[in-house]
């Protein structure tokens, strides 16, 4: 009897140091006031999963997206899945005042929003399925090389295409400060070891270690960013301090799959 | 005592002796693999020969780790049954459990000498197994750095780095670490003879169990059930081969297979204590 | 007997395997220094009574305690004092027969109270397997394990020692020599002994009392002189007129046209010779015929199935 109490008490204490443990490992990102920080960066993939393949940004989930961007009080958002330029428009106006740029081509565009500062060189890119944008963004006396980037959900073949074309593009810039940011597509979790999602799982690994190979992946062993358990959203960086970074949970709504993710970061 | 009666007994039963062939054969057959997969990646232009400092990425510790992981993921579960299968539901069968239920010995004697000694011959042919990839893996490869990349086997996120010496440090803490992993597929088979009366069915039922859980802890579309499969954290001694080990996370994934391991031990504690020997 | 010379009772004992009863309400007490035969037919309850007597099996119903103790609940302190050999005799086939007694006998005990080689060897040869020590169980005949199972039961010295079919697979000698060893641990050591057995007419030499169980019933339980005194008959030869003997007694049984039978102790010879005077009649032969064990189970056994058909 007194054996069977002391294995139940260690199952117990078990269960329960990694369930407290594992809040503590898994380091989603919390808000505070008491963060101090050069520049808060956010990537969100706004589409929905819901049609055949998904669609771009409702318009009825933009206040929700405004407010979480008020709350989270971010330098710059990256955000994937816009329906157009006038949706930019729209965010922008609930933000009072922010300015933006958008990708052409598709009805999927990604645009980069930022409060502070302002912007030079901004051009759209465009590449399979659709445009990156990539700009200059002047702020606190310093220049900062930003890549917005959507990368091909169902083509591995295309998303190392995509994703390499970027890496060099920003990689050639000569600026000290880089963020690429986007949702990238590729999961290399570690137990996943059969990703039912990829059509190639290898060439996904070989087109992460390419980017990772000049940038810092800032949110790395964070968590999921996408349903059901994809890491798919990525802020890449080089010349910053990684501060804190990671995704939020229970922001995305209706039938959003996607997570913010968001970084606190320092100039070095 | 008990505990060198049971000692005695494993080691005159043969299953030490069967299991270190199984594991030299099954070395052998992960080798040849190696090999002809080189030579035909190469058009026949393998060398494998010893060296202790084997520059190429596929060397003798790439070969061990490589063994390893296959050796934790589906050998080693497999004698894990069978061991927990013989110790309970085999002398009950043999009706030996008699012999020792009618000596002035408590259940709770026989049930954890039982495991001590499974347990501790789990962890020996661990050991045997990783020294003899690594060996191996010098004699006919020849040692080096070890390199890790993300790929088939996720060992890694990113490209990792081991020099011989880190690399060999951290397969000494994957013995531990594996060793831990494999007591939960020990103490679901010691949970399930001490149902099954039967070795035969016992040992077949754990075996069964553990390869569907582990299939379903691989398989994306069962990735809510996951966290509920102990499966799905025994690679969890993978994280010692990293250049900055993540001490956390592995103590993490370590209690949630120990937290399995002891629900089993209770439950299978709990029946062999209060069941009758019909 | 006194109360502290009854090492074992048990009360009103049920046992039930699914919707088959096992046991029904089986009495018995085992007295200090006896041997106490347990005899029925296959299935009849035997192995399980042994079993709830070793702890392995709790009964449906009733109480059955071994020195005060639970058998059951408290096993580890009842076996301290009780040795058992099961049948068919369950050892360790891999082991050689020295491993399997010195693991054995020493197993659960403090180191001072181990029992010596000297005294396993001695065990070993009183059982005639010290030239086989180092043989391996697996190739031991049936006769051989047997041997086996009661020397680690000897070891360390019992207070009851409970064996299980013991004479089976063993040659006529060894039977022999069996018996004989039961009756020193008796007479000698004081071991009390249960005995479960088919072979009455071994269990008739030695044993005190019997305790018959069939179906799960007792269908007799007590001393064996007594049941086989109870049992035995006389065998009366007469000439003469015959048909006044059913009158004279009620209870005779017709063995023949001059013979007839009565239970034992009815009637002395003197008295039988004056009362068929009487009637003229003239007895020839008078006997008292023994009965053997295994009639008497017999005769027990169809006087049950009697008594409970009416």
């Amino acid at each position: 009897m007194k054996a069977e109490i002391v294995l139940w008490s260690l199952a117990i204490f078990m269960g329960f140091y990694s369930y407290t443990s594992s809040q503590i490992t898994e380091k989603h990102y919390r808000f505070s006031k008491m963060n101090k920080q050069d520049l808060r960066v956010i990537t969100w993939n706004v589409g929905g999963s819901s049609g055949e393949k998904g669609n771009a940004l409702r318009y009825e989930f933009i206040p929700r997206i405004v407010n979480t961007i008020k709350s989270l009080q971010p330098d710059i958002i990256f955000l994937q899945e816009l329906v157009g330029r006038h949706q930019a428009e729209s965010i922008s106006y609930q933000l009072r005042g922010w300015r933006f740029i958008v990708a052409k081509g598709s009805n999927r565009q990604t645009a980069i929003f930022f409060k502070n500062g302002f912007i030079r060189n901004a051009q759209s890119i465009p590449a399979e399925p659709r445009h990156f944008v990539i700009c200059d963004y002047y702020h606190k006396k310093r220049v900062v090389s930003l890549l917005g980037l959507h990368a091909s959900a169902y083509s591995a073949k295309r998303r190392n295409t995509v994703i390499g074309y970027a890496t060099d593009t920003l990689r050639q810039k000569k600026t000290k400060y880089k963020i690429l940011a986007g949702d990238l597509n590729v999961d290399i979790g570690l137990d996943k070891r059969h990703d039912l999602f990829s059509d190639n799982e290898q060439l996904d690994v070989e087109t992460y270690n390419y980017a990772a190979k000049f940038f810092k992946d800032t949110t790395l062993l964070t968590g999921n960013t996408a349903e059901p358990d994809r890491r798919l959203d990525y802020i890449f960086a080089s010349g910053f301090v990684v501060k804190r970074g990671g995704p939020i949970l229970n922001v995305k709504t209706g039938d959003m799959d996607h997570h913010p993710v968001v970084v606190d970061l320092n100039f070095e | 005592m008990i505990c060198k009666f049971e000692y005695h007994k494993l080691k005159r039963s043969h299953r030490p002796f069967y299991s270190m062939l199984s594991i030299i054969l099954y070395l052998f057959f992960i080798l040849f693999g190696f090999y002809t997969y080189a030579q035909t990646q190469t058009g026949g232009q393998v060398n494998f020969r010893y060296t202790f400092e084997n520059r190429s990425y596929f060397n003798g510790l790439t070969f061990a780790l490589y063994a390893f992981y296959f050796a934790v993921m589906m050998v080693l579960p497999i004698f894990a049954a069978t061991e927990g299968g013989a110790q309970v539901a085999g002398e009950t069968h043999n009706r030996t459990l008699y012999l020792m239920l009618a000596r002035p010995l408590s259940r709770s004697q026989i049930f954890f000498s039982k495991l001590f000694v499974s347990f501790s011959y789990l962890f020996f042919l661990v050991g045997y197994l990783l020294a003899f990839a690594l060996l191996t893996g010098l004699v006919f490869v020849g040692w080096g750095t070890l390199n890790l990349y993300p790929g088939v086997l996720q060992m890694s996120h990113v490209h990792q780095s081991l020099s011989q010496s880190e690399a060999l440090n951290s397969f000494a803490c994957a013995w531990v670490l594996a060793s831990v992993a494999l007591s939960a597929p020990l103490a679901l088979s010691f949970l399930l003879s001490t149902w099954i009366r039967n070795p035969l069915n016992a040992v077949s039922t754990s075996i069964a169990l553990y390869l569907i859980l582990y299939v379903m802890s691989e398989i994306h579309f069962f990735v809510k059930l996951r966290p509920y499969f102990f499966t799905s954290y025994m690679g969890f001694w993978r994280e010692a081969f990293r250049e900055e080990i993540l001490w956390g996370q592995i103590f993490q994934d370590g209690a949630k297979i120990l937290a399995f391991t002891f629900v089993f031990l209770a439950l299978a504690y709990r029946r062999f204590r209060l069941r009758e020997e019909i | 007997m006194e109360s502290t010379d009854i090492l074992v009772t048990a009360k009103k004992i049920h046992h039930v395997y699914g919707k088959r009863q096992a046991l029904a309400g089986v009495d018995f007490d085992i007295y200090k220094g006896e041997i106490l035969a347990l005899v029925g037919a296959n299935g009849a309850g035997k192995s399980t009574l042994l079993k709830i007597l070793a702890g392995f099996l709790r009964p449906t119903q009733g109480k059955i305690t071994v020195f005060d103790c639970n058998p059951y609940s408290q096993r580890e302190i009842v076996m301290r004092k009780v040795r058992f050999a099961f049948a068919p005799p369950p050892l360790y086939d891999n082991l050689t027969a020295w491993d399997n007694i010195q693991f054995l006998v020493r197993l659960g005990l403090p180191k001072q109270e181990h029992p010596s080689c000297e005294d396993m060897l001695k065990v070993l040869k009183l059982v005639g397997l010290r030239d086989r020590l180092d043989d391996r169980v697996s190739g031991f005949s049936f006769g051989m394990r047997q041997r086996l199972i009661l020397a680690q039961a000897l070891l360390p010295m019992p207070k009851l020692l409970v064996l299980d079919e013991p004479t089976d697979g063993l040659d006529p000698l060894a039977i022999r020599e069996l018996r004989d060893l039961l009756c020193r641990l008796r007479d000698e050591h004081g071991v009390t002994i249960l005995l479960s057995s088919h072979l009455l007419s071994e269990i008739e030499k030695i044993a005190d009392r019997v305790l018959f169980i069939h179906e799960g019933k007792t269908i007799f339980y007590g001393e064996i002189t007594k049941l086989m005194k109870k049992k035995s008959t006389l065998e009366i030869k007469i000439e003469g007129d015959t048909t006044s003997i059913a009158q004279m007694f009620p209870q005779m049984e017709i063995a023949s046209s001059d013979t007839f039978l009565l239970p034992a102790e009815t009637i002395s010879l003197e008295e039988m010779r004056v009362k068929l005077q009487e009637y003229n009649i003239k007895l020839c032969e008078f006997h008292h015929r023994k009965i053997s064990l295994e009639d008497a189970f017999l005769k027990e056994l169809r006087a049950m199935s009697q008594k409970e058909k009416t």
